[in-house]
């Protein structure tokens, strides 16, 4: 029976120690992995691409770099109003006796700014009342030159007895929108000034009181988040400027190589939408490339200062003063500054309003329509010699894959191409470990051809298939682990139909490439 | 860890018990006061998968594009694959008791493991699993029809033998272990374009299986039944029979979950803007499943045990002749199991020693070779049986086949 026991005993362990190797066969798996069709609308915003009378693309491209109106050019800051009131010697008041009947004058804040009226178009007055007597009293608020549709601005407080440890206050806040403002003061030949009027009476059913200096009567205004719609006054000689920077990313994945590019127009064009006269001046064009390397543009614009008449007419049909300067390649260095392929494209301007003063006698006028601009306008046409243009850009990845379990130990992909843009490409990956040191390069065994080899199609096109294989080798996948970093770079060339030298070619409209990457990889089946 | 514990007692116990061995017949008069049968029957078999790719499926191992292809010739358009599995321990008690009808009975308990597995396939499923789906680009990939059964249950009865028949008779309790239920519907159809551009497909089907935490996962009862009766051949000649019905019973499964997908679905490749901006099926949380409209149905279930019935003939130790006949036929029903049948001879070596040869048919397999030898003592028999002997030795079979029994009366 030991015996028996001993035997099951080794049975047991020896089968318990077993372990299933590993089964593993290989296998050919493939998929699609990308379908899409590319075009230049994918590149960039369609609008800038037109078609010209040929059949060919154009780059028509504009860009706002200055935009600014009337509440860049005036501003209201919140401002309080205090009128008090005390008697100077004490007396009886009887019931609906005027306390007091005052204006008084503020001054607005508004720094190189001379304002004679404005028309609020939003904002805000609270108004706050304090009554130090035992009877209740009546306030009447007047603004002095603020309307409403011809109405003057006239508000009423009753106010309940108070005293002067505790004076009885009443408060309201109301909407300044649409109230009309002259500036101008009392006598009318002042700016920026606010007159406030303010009429107390005691209750005329209350009791005869008596007031004595000690007690203030007090009124508080405070104007606040005021926009206005309408201005007129002068507005001082403001300058306005900048430099605005237009950031063409996709150019930052040119790599080496160049690029030809033909009979590029640049418009830059100033309206003035005020009834302001001013002066402009473009101060830099610049292109900054990847390299470091920046052209700026010469041009007799650079620096020229241009004046601008006020605009006409009012804010229903304002007729805007402009003026336009051309720049091309007949009288700048325009085409080395874009051929420089910077992505980083610096335009800067100046814009001073009133350049020679008060010349309209605080006549100045603003409306809510008026508007100044400045406004870049680049055609040409979209024709370009490329010659080894490379392009390169770099994806980050994570790609893992365990090689005791099911794994992909080779293969290839294969990119079939229908290429509808006059232009040839090879295409290298390359595949980086974390630092950045190659792992392997896989170059594609074919060009992607140019269309100009190609037949034409239904729509007109000339069109070329071609069929690119990327083999991924065992050596490539037993590292796939470490790759980190996947870079794709298309060395474009624009060769003749016998590709003996590059050539200027033209982009069609509805040039396109349509792209069908797919995979086929040897796959090793563990379990 | 259990599980594992449970494989490896049926192929310790078990590498047991052919149909051959089944049909030993001992002594009538057998007055023993205890009985242990021990028994256990290993087989597993292709249709198709020559054990040049069945070993390294089964136990690990390189397969080779020539091997491969050289299954790929045997394959028909619908093939079997399946495993039987299980180990039996039987222990009968003889009662004190003067009454003679009484003694006649041996109460006992009965414990088995089972495991029973069975793929039916066509072989472009074949084809798709060793050679991938590039070997579709242009064609049809039609997988429909597809079946996968598998069963991990054990079962403890209390059973009673006829001291002079041999026959038993066990009402057993049902734990399933593990259940799994698969079948590709009648359209299960993948296409794949020559150009390796495009992929469409027709996905029909469902896929069952026990997901109860719970280590039975499901519970019912079963009736195994072995019945002893003598045939007359002629006036003086009779033989005896053997008629076993085993797993005749049912179990109620709870968390019994089904999957149900019936849908269909073009696939060319993701856009450029979908792969940068992981969009669409690369998005974070999508979800595969939920796009393909895959429902997800819960509920208790009433599963028929795969019965298996079998009709054999006993051989006779006691017969002084040399040669006495075998034969026998069993069905069992769970899928693409084929009805088996076997026929050849016993041959007396001595008093103690019997050996058998057999031609068979059926099963998850062909035509195979089956031997057995039963060695006798006075309390103890031992027997040991392959379904497959070439399985065992060749490359070349279709499966692997080993069965032990051990018997012990005392």
């Amino acid at each position: 029976m030991k015996k028996i026991g001993f035997i099951l005993f080794c049975s047991l362990v020896l089968l318990t120690s077993c372990k299933k190797k590993d089964t593993f066969w290989q296998t050919d798996l493939s998929a699609p992995i990308v379908n899409d069709t590319l075009d230049l609308s994918k590149l960039t915003a369609d609008s800038i691409l037109v078609g010209n009378g040929s059949g060919f693309l154009d780059l028509d491209f504009t860009k706002t770099l200055i935009d600014f109106g009337l509440s860049d050019i005036v501003s209201i800051p919140d401002t309080e109003v205090v009128q008090t009131f005390h008697p100077n010697f004490t007396l009886n008041v009887p019931p609906g006796f005027d306390v007091f009947n005052q204006i008084e004058q503020y001054s607005i804040n508004i720094p190189n700014v001379q304002l004679k009226k404005i028309r609020v178009f939003g904002g805000k007055i609270k108004l706050k009342v304090y009554n130090p007597i035992a009877t209740g009293v009546t306030f009447d608020v007047y603004l002095p030159g603020v309307e409403k549709n011809n109405v003057p601005f006239h508000e009423t407080f009753t106010v309940g007895a108070g005293d002067n440890a505790a004076p009885a206050v009443v408060e309201a806040e109301l909407n300044l929108a649409g109230y009309e403002m002259d500036l101008r003061g009392t006598n009318g030949i002042l700016f920026n000034t606010l007159q406030s009027q303010v009429v107390a009476k005691t209750d005329v059913n209350g009791p005869t009181v008596s007031v004595s200096p000690s007690n203030v009567f007090k009124v508080e205004a405070n104007l606040s988040d005021i926009s206005v719609d309408y201005a007129r006054g002068y507005f001082g000689q403001q300058v306005f400027s900048d430099t605005s920077s237009l950031n063409l990313s996709y150019l930052n994945q040119i790599a080496s190589g160049s690029l030809d590019l033909n009979a590029i127009q640049l418009n830059v064009t100033v309206s003035n939408g005020l009834k302001v006269p001013l002066k402009s001046k473009l101060t830099l064009v610049q292109n900054a490339n990847a390299n470091g390397t920046s052209v700026n543009l010469s041009a007799p614009c650079i620096g020229q200062e241009l004046f601008l008449s006020p605009a006409t007419g009012t804010w229903n049909n304002l007729q805007s003063a402009t003026q336009q300067v051309n720049i091309n390649s007949g009288n700048s260095n325009i085409e080395q500054v874009v051929e420089n392929l910077g992505s980083d494209l610096k335009v800067g301007y100046v814009v001073e309003l009133n350049p020679l003063g008060n010349v309209n006698a605080g006549w100045d006028e603003v409306f809510s329509t008026s508007r100044v601009k400045v406004i870049m306008h680049a055609q040409m046409p979209l024709q370009f010699q490329a010659d080894q243009l490379t392009l390169v850009d770099t994806f980050q990845v994570n790609l893992t894959q365990n090689t005791s379990k099911t794994h992909v130990v080779g293969g290839y992909f294969t990119l079939d191409v229908s290429n509808a843009f006059p232009m040839q490409s090879q295409v290298k990956m390359s595949f980086l470990d974390a630092s950045g040191n190659m792992i392997e390069e896989i170059i594609g065994d074919a060009l992607i051809l140019s269309a100009l080899t190609g037949s034409l199609n239904p729509n007109g096109l000339l069109v070329k298939n071609s069929k690119v294989n990327f083999q991924a080798t065992p050596q490539l996948m037993s590292h796939v682990n470490d790759v980190k970093f996947i870079g794709i770079e298309a060395i474009l060339d624009t060769p003749n139909s016998s590709g003996t030298s590059n050539q200027m070619v033209s982009i069609p409209v509805g040039a396109f490439m349509h792209v069908k990457l797919k995979a086929h990889l040897q796959t090793e089946i563990v379990y | 860890m259990q599980s594992t514990l449970s494989f490896l007692f049926v192929v310790w116990v078990s590498v047991l018990q052919a149909q051959m061995l089944n049909g030993i017949d001992y002594d009538s008069s057998n007055a023993a006061k205890f009985t242990g049968i021990v028994s256990g029957n290993l087989v597993y078999g292709s249709s198709s998968l020559t054990n040049s790719m069945l070993d390294p499926l089964a136990f690990g191992g390189f397969i080779s594009n020539q091997v491969k292809e050289n299954v790929q010739k045997n394959h028909k358009e619908f093939n079997v694959i399946g495993l039987e599995g299980n180990a039996f321990a039987s222990l009968y008690f003889g009662t004190k008791t003067s009454n003679p009808k009484l003694q006649r009975w041996m109460p006992g308990v009965k414990y088995s493991k089972q495991y029973l597995a069975s793929l039916v396939y066509p072989t472009t499923l074949y084809n798709l699993a060793f050679y991938g789906n590039d070997y579709f680009l242009g064609k049809y990939c039609n997988v429909s029809n597809t079946k996968l059964q598998y069963l991990d249950f054990q079962t403890l009865g209390f059973s009673v033998m006829d001291r002079k028949t041999q026959s038993t008779l066990s009402l057993n309790l049902v734990g399933m272990n593990n259940a799994q239920n698969a079948f590709l519907g009648e359209n299960m159809n993948f296409y794949y374009t020559e150009a390796g551009d495009s992929l469409y497909g027709i996905v029909q089907g469902n896929w069952s299986q026990s997901k109860s935490p719970a280590y039975f996962k499901g519970l019912g009862a079963s009736v195994d039944m072995n019945l002893r009766f003598p045939v007359t051949l002629n006036e003086d000649k009779y033989t005896t029979m053997e008629l076993s019905i085993a797993n005749l019973g049912f179990t109620v499964m709870n968390d019994y979950r089904t999957l149900t997908i019936d849908t269909s679905f073009a696939f060319g490749g993701y856009t450029i803007s979908q792969l940068i901006n992981r969009d669409g099926m690369l998005a974070e949380g999508y979800s595969i499943t939920d796009s393909l409209l895959v429902e997800t149905t819960k509920k208790s279930k009433w599963m028929a045990l795969p019965a298996s019935i079998m009709l054999t003939n006993v051989l006779d130790l006691h017969k002084k002749d040399v040669l006495q006949p075998l034969y026998g036929f069993k069905m069992m029903l769970i899928a693409g199991y084929v009805p088996y049948v076997y026929g050849g001879l016993a041959v007396k070596l001595g008093n103690n020693v019997h050996t058998g040869l057999c031609a068979s048919y059926g099963g998850f397999t062909g035509f195979k070779i089956n031997a057995s030898v039963s060695v006798h003592a006075k309390k103890f028999n031992l027997g040991i049986a392959s379904e497959n002997v070439l399985g065992l030795m060749l490359k070349s079979g279709f499966g692997k086949s080993l069965q032990i029994r051990l018997r012990c009366d005392i």
